[in-house]
């Protein structure tokens, strides 16, 4: 198999098997994280996550339109720095339109999120992916263009 | 692989953890040769398999994480329950495993009527039992309505008296299970329970009796014959007859039904001498093989006693635990605490309101006053008590009605029920409008509404406010005249308050009429019983209504007698204003400060010159706060997401300085503070609950609440932008 196609792969499961990102947006006033669940398109150039629309995280999102994710699957161990990936998931976000097909999506990863994801107070947020930035085995990084 | 169904010959003690406290009993009954219906135990690995398969567990997480249990006040931990039990309604057994459940019941039980029981491991082991925290069903026919009660009794595990006594069951959502019995249904000519250890006389034995199903017995609607046995020997030492033996549990086509009883088998005493024996003699055995006294049910079919079941005297519980699940009252025992409440409490406040009225305060002299204070205060009291006793049990008439409305309906969203009680005219709602019209009297004209802003009231809009100074002036809220003319004013010219955000089923239901919404839910509702049945289901409802109505109603009422007792403190604080200052001139005479008993004194001895109290201003409180929280999560209690300004109410009197279009922000608010909600966009409450008074009122002007918010008036500041999600129950709060 190649490289890159293993590298794809490798990035695949880790979208499907980690639960939570930590979302990095930014303001006037600086930058600002969270952690958020989140659920991948099968083409992985769609990110989405849901948030209170009353929060900052929303206005700060939606002033910008830009945000990174982190996603990674390390276990506080030492074993971290030579097992762990790291991927950083830069790109633009919108609102999206809470659809059946995007509801499915959410809640087959996140069925217990079901209530939070329907309430008229929060908004689903789709990101769309411009490059990953994949961190393995200490110090390799890969970017792939998404665009 | 662990078993999903285990069969009652195939038990054995080491399955207990599978099994359940009480199918073990039933097991241990049949190793002493004492007869027991037919049963079968669906297993706690069929519960896991439910909770994983459906993600339920995960749903489970999530709302014990909505805040500390140890926060909780009851009324909190019902909503607790009420939501997961919803999940519960709402998720069907996967095919897979109710093909597996159904299978292993086998075909034996579908045909006949079966009692579906609760089984939790460490319900009731060793010296412990916590009776009636779970549920079991009486009277259950069928495959598809077996599995329903099965999932039922699996929500019990998470009931609001199992949440109560998490720590005692140990309640975990990652170690706790749920078994359920599934047993044929003996109807029996007599049933009953024994003590076999009297709790008032270690010598004595109890035995209780009655004809028929001992259903009612055990859930207090009728009065048994009784028999106090000694334990030495046998013999019957006190037989007592019930005052009468007027009703009886028959089964109907789905579950049971209290029926009058008839004139013949009335005459009868439902046990002879002999049954009294042989039932001592079950006892004596059960209380040697369970080693402890025991509490045991039991019935006489065909002369033959079967056990029902065997389990430890519960003995020494907290006494604010125990008030707490006296609360859970039947339909029978809730219609006549309403009557009481309806025809004899209400129609007493308001004669005692009424009669306290008439006194002449300023006719009285100084110690007349003292005896007068200590009377009217004497009388708050024992209607504070009353409250409590008599009042909250019956406001469960609500819940008891939420209960079969979400049985029957299954809605999505677990307080739907709350539609069919809103507009049924609530006292504080009648006030409300009252002020309104007021409001409108000044709105339409600007010369009295000058007037008015001057303080003064005059003509058709002065012969109003007597009016309702008469009827609403109460419990200390609107101290003057002046003080009412001012809310009137603010009423009348602040700009209306801010229309939440509604969005979804909200938005559709406000688009359809109301009264036509309310009108299609209850025919849904009562079309969801059978032709025999509706009759029960249209009672229910109406006492449904009642008890939301009378919980509120009955603070306005209880205000008024609390609002003569301060009336009368107020006369004798006027008169020691004009002592002090008799005294000293330059004396600071605001009298608020003295307490009663300085008062009182003050009375009895007019040279005495009282002293005021240090207490300490509540304001301060929210004052003195080091860090800043941002969000905060309580109860979703009024739908709708709206951002305002924050008013704080510290004291009853911050509420007159609520203005239109703020976020009221309080402790816990009561049915005489809620004059202020029409000026309000939103509540956030301390005190949580979905059912509490701030809830009921904000839902029934559709704004935004959020309730159970912990040291809501301490975190949050005069003047905070705070953003009220009603869907999420989230409060955001921005300091400028």
């Amino acid at each position: 198999m190649l490289k890159s196609q293993r590298l794809k792969e490798s990035l695949s499961s880790l979208m499907k098997e980690q639960k939570l990102a930590v979302l990095a947006t930014y303001h006037d006033e600086g930058t600002y994280t969270n952690l958020v669940g989140f659920a991948a398109s099968d083409d992985l150039r769609s990110i989405y996550f849901v948030t209170p629309v009353a929060t900052r995280k929303y206005s700060y999102l939606t002033g910008s339109g830009k945000a990174s994710m982190m996603i990674d699957n390390r276990t506080n161990t030492s074993n971290d720095f030579k097992d762990a990936m790291a991927v950083n998931a830069n790109g633009r976000v919108v609102v999206a339109e809470k659809t059946a097909e995007l509801k499915k999506l959410y809640i087959e990863k996140h069925p217990y999120l079901k209530d939070f994801l329907e309430s008229p107070s929060s908004a689903l947020i789709r990101l769309d992916v411009d490059r990953y930035i994949i961190a393995s085995s200490f110090q390799n990084v890969v970017e792939l263009d998404m665009t | 692989m662990k078993r999903y169904v285990i069969d009652m010959e195939e038990i054995e003690t080491r399955c207990l953890e599978l099994i359940g406290s009480k199918a073990l009993s039933l097991h241990k009954l049949m190793n002493e040769d004492l007869q027991v219906p037919p049963f079968t135990c669906i297993s706690t690995a069929a519960y896991e398999r439910y909770l994983d398969s459906t993600h339920i567990r995960d749903s489970i997480i999530m709302e014990l994480s909505r805040k500390d249990m140890a926060d909780m006040r009851w009324e909190e931990m019902w909503d607790t329950s009420l939501r997961i039990r919803n999940m519960f309604l709402n998720t069907a057994i996967p095919e897979e495993l109710e093909k597996e459940l159904l299978s292993g019941i086998g075909e034996l039980l579908y045909d006949k009527a079966v009692v579906v029981r609760s089984s939790a491991p460490g319900e009731d082991s060793g010296n412990t039992s916590f009776a009636g925290l779970h549920e079991s069903y009486v009277n259950v026919r069928g495959p598809g309505p077996i599995i329903e009660h099965v999932r039922l009794v699996w929500a019990s595990l998470w009931s609001d008296a199992a949440l109560l006594y998490r720590e005692e069951l140990g309640l975990d959502v990652g170690k706790s299970g749920m078994a359920v019995i599934i047993q044929e249904l003996m109807e029996g000519q007599a049933s009953g329970i024994i003590f076999s250890r009297s709790p008032n006389d270690n010598e004595q034995m109890i035995i209780e009796a009655v004809h028929g199903l001992n259903k009612g017995l055990v859930d207090g609607d009728l009065e048994p014959d009784r028999w106090t046995i000694d334990r030495k020997d046998g013999a019957i030492i006190d037989y007592q007859e019930p005052s009468g033996r007027e009703k009886i549990v028959h089964l109907v086509e789905k579950g049971t039904v209290l029926e009058s009883m008839p004139d013949e088998l009335a005459q009868m005493v439902p046990l002879d001498e002999k049954e009294v024996h042989r039932l001592y003699q079950i006892a004596m055995i059960l209380e040697r093989s369970f080693e402890g006294p025991q509490d045991i049910e039991w019935t006489i079919k065909d002369e033959d006693i079967y056990v029902l079941q065997s389990r430890p005297i519960t003995t020494g519980k907290d006494e604010e635990k125990v008030w707490y699940l006296s609360l859970r009252r039947t339909v029978d025992d809730l219609q006549k605490l309403r009557r009481r409440v309806e025809h004899e409490l209400i129609p007493q406040m308001i004669s005692d309101y009424k009669a306290l009225q008439t006194v002449d305060l300023q006719g009285m002299d100084d110690n007349e006053l003292g005896r007068e204070i200590l009377r009217r205060k004497g009388l708050y009291e024992s209607w504070k008590q009353r409250y409590t006793d008599e009042f909250i049990p019956f406001a469960h008439g609500m819940r008891l009605f939420a209960q079969v409305y979400n049985d029957v309906i299954r809605p999505s969203d677990p307080y739907e029920f709350m539609e069919l009680l809103s507009g049924s005219g609530l006292l504080s709602m009648k006030r409300n409008e009252e002020l309104k019209r007021l409001a409108d009297m000044l709105r339409q004209d600007s010369a009295l509404m000058d007037r008015a802003k001057n303080g003064k009231a005059e003509g058709a809009f002065l012969e109003r406010i007597e009016d309702f100074t008469q009827d609403y002036m109460h419990a200390g809220i609107f101290k003057s005249r002046e003080e009412l003319v001012g809310h009137i004013v603010e009423l009348a010219s602040g700009p209306d308050r801010k229309e939440a955000v509604k969005r979804g089923r909200e938005e559709k239901y406000e688009e359809r009429d109301k009264e036509g919404d309310k009108e299609e839910m209850e025919n849904s509702f009562i079309s969801a019983f059978s032709d025999s049945e509706q009759a029960f289901a249209r009672e229910l409802l109406d006492m449904g209504r009642t008890s939301y109505r009378l919980r509120d109603d009955d603070n306005i009422h209880l205000g008024r007698i609390e609002h003569q007792y301060i009336v009368s403190l107020n006369e004798a604080r006027d008169r020691i204003a004009i002592r002090v200052q008799g005294f000293d001139t330059n004396i600071d005479t605001n009298t608020n400060d003295y307490s009663e008993n300085e008062i009182l004194k003050a009375l009895n001895d007019d040279e005495y010159l009282p002293v005021k109290g240090s207490l300490k201003r509540e304001e301060d409180k929210a004052l003195d706060i080091k860090e800043h929280v941002r969000q905060i999560q309580g109860q979703p209690a009024g739908q709708g997401l709206v951002t305002g300004i924050a008013r704080v109410i510290v004291d009853k009197h911050d509420l007159f300085k609520v203005r239109s279009g703020e976020i009221l922000v309080c402790d816990a608010i009561d049915p005489n503070m809620t004059f202020v909600v029409p000026l309000v966009s939103g509540i956030v409450e301390r005190r949580g609950g979905m059912l509490i008074h701030g809830a009921i009122i904000a839902r029934e002007y559709g704004i935004p609440c959020v309730t159970g918010i912990p040291d809501a008036t301490g975190i949050i500041r005069n003047g905070d932008e705070l953003t009220v999600d009603g869907y999420l129950g989230i409060v955001t709060i921005r300091r400028k």
